[in-house]
């Protein structure tokens, strides 16, 4: 069960339109380390862990990742909008108008559609901790790439919004390892 | 990377048991320091920049020129 607010977690307000950041920025919408796959990925792990504490965490990143996914789209919508069949031409991105005309989409920007194969759930929550430490340690770096390719104040800011936000994640799901090691170990001497 | 395998060196014997890097640490796992309460920013600060705690922000400098690492 969820709540809805109709804001953006950070404000996204970028003013000029730009195909090839949209192009890139897609990537962390439906790419292989990008906000959907980081969502689904917690949401769905959290069913199977073994303490409240894991179980909480993985609900509340996971849910915050959603509202990642929506600044995500709102910031590839506006870099599309208003786009001039020229500047898509300029950038590339005609396969893009091709499929979607300006919409957003989960997938890349090369492409190549959103897939389950990006996530796992192994149903052993030390291994899926792990893998959880390692998307945010990816997403973080994918953040900084975009943040290599862009000049638009507008689009920096909320990827470096964005980007600190793996960095608190990752801090957190550390703290979560560290517990299910505990539990693990406790289970020895019952 | 040189790990010192100089003339001389003698390797651990593998038959007795690894003692660990730190005392009460285990090798083969993960740890990350726990996070202990100390300050918080202020909402609006805290909403600026991503986190309430001073000491989990990481700023990010943009790469001005290619290649290299860091």
């Amino acid at each position: 069960m969820w709540i809805y607010e109709k804001k953006l977690q950070y404000p996204v307000k970028i003013k000029r339109p730009n195909p090839k950041m949209a192009a890139a920025i897609l990537s962390q919408y439906g790419g292989p380390d990008g906000e959907l796959a980081a969502s689904l990925r917690y949401l769905s792990q959290r069913h199977h862990m073994p303490i409240p504490e894991a179980k909480g965490m993985l609900n509340d990143i996971g849910t915050e990742e959603l509202a990642h996914f929506e600044m995500v789209g709102a910031m590839v919508h506006q870099l599309m909008k208003g786009a001039s069949i020229e500047e898509i031409k300029a950038a590339g991105a005609e396969s893009w108008y091709t499929d979607h005309d300006r919409a957003t989409w989960p997938g890349t920007g090369t492409g190549v559609p959103f897939t389950a194969a990006y996530i796992m759930s192994k149903g052993d929550p030390i291994a899926d901790l792990t893998e959880d430490l390692a998307a945010e340690q990816k997403a973080r770096a994918t953040y900084e790439h975009l943040i290599d390719l862009a000049d638009d104040p507008d689009v920096i800011d909320p990827l470096r919004w964005l980007r600190e936000r793996e960095v608190v994640h990752f801090q957190r799901f550390g703290e979560i390892l560290n517990k299910l090691y505990e539990w693990k170990d406790s289970k020895k001497y019952y | 990377m040189y790990y010192g395998y100089q003339a001389g060196y003698t390797a651990p014997d593998p038959r007795q048991p690894h003692m660990p890097a730190q005392p009460g640490l285990m090798l083969a796992r993960a740890y990350i320091l726990p996070q202990t309460y100390t300050r918080a920013f202020s909402p609006e600060e805290a909403l600026r920049e991503g986190t309430l705690f001073p000491e989990l922000v990481r700023p990010y400098e943009k790469k001005k020129h290619q290649g290299g690492w860091a």
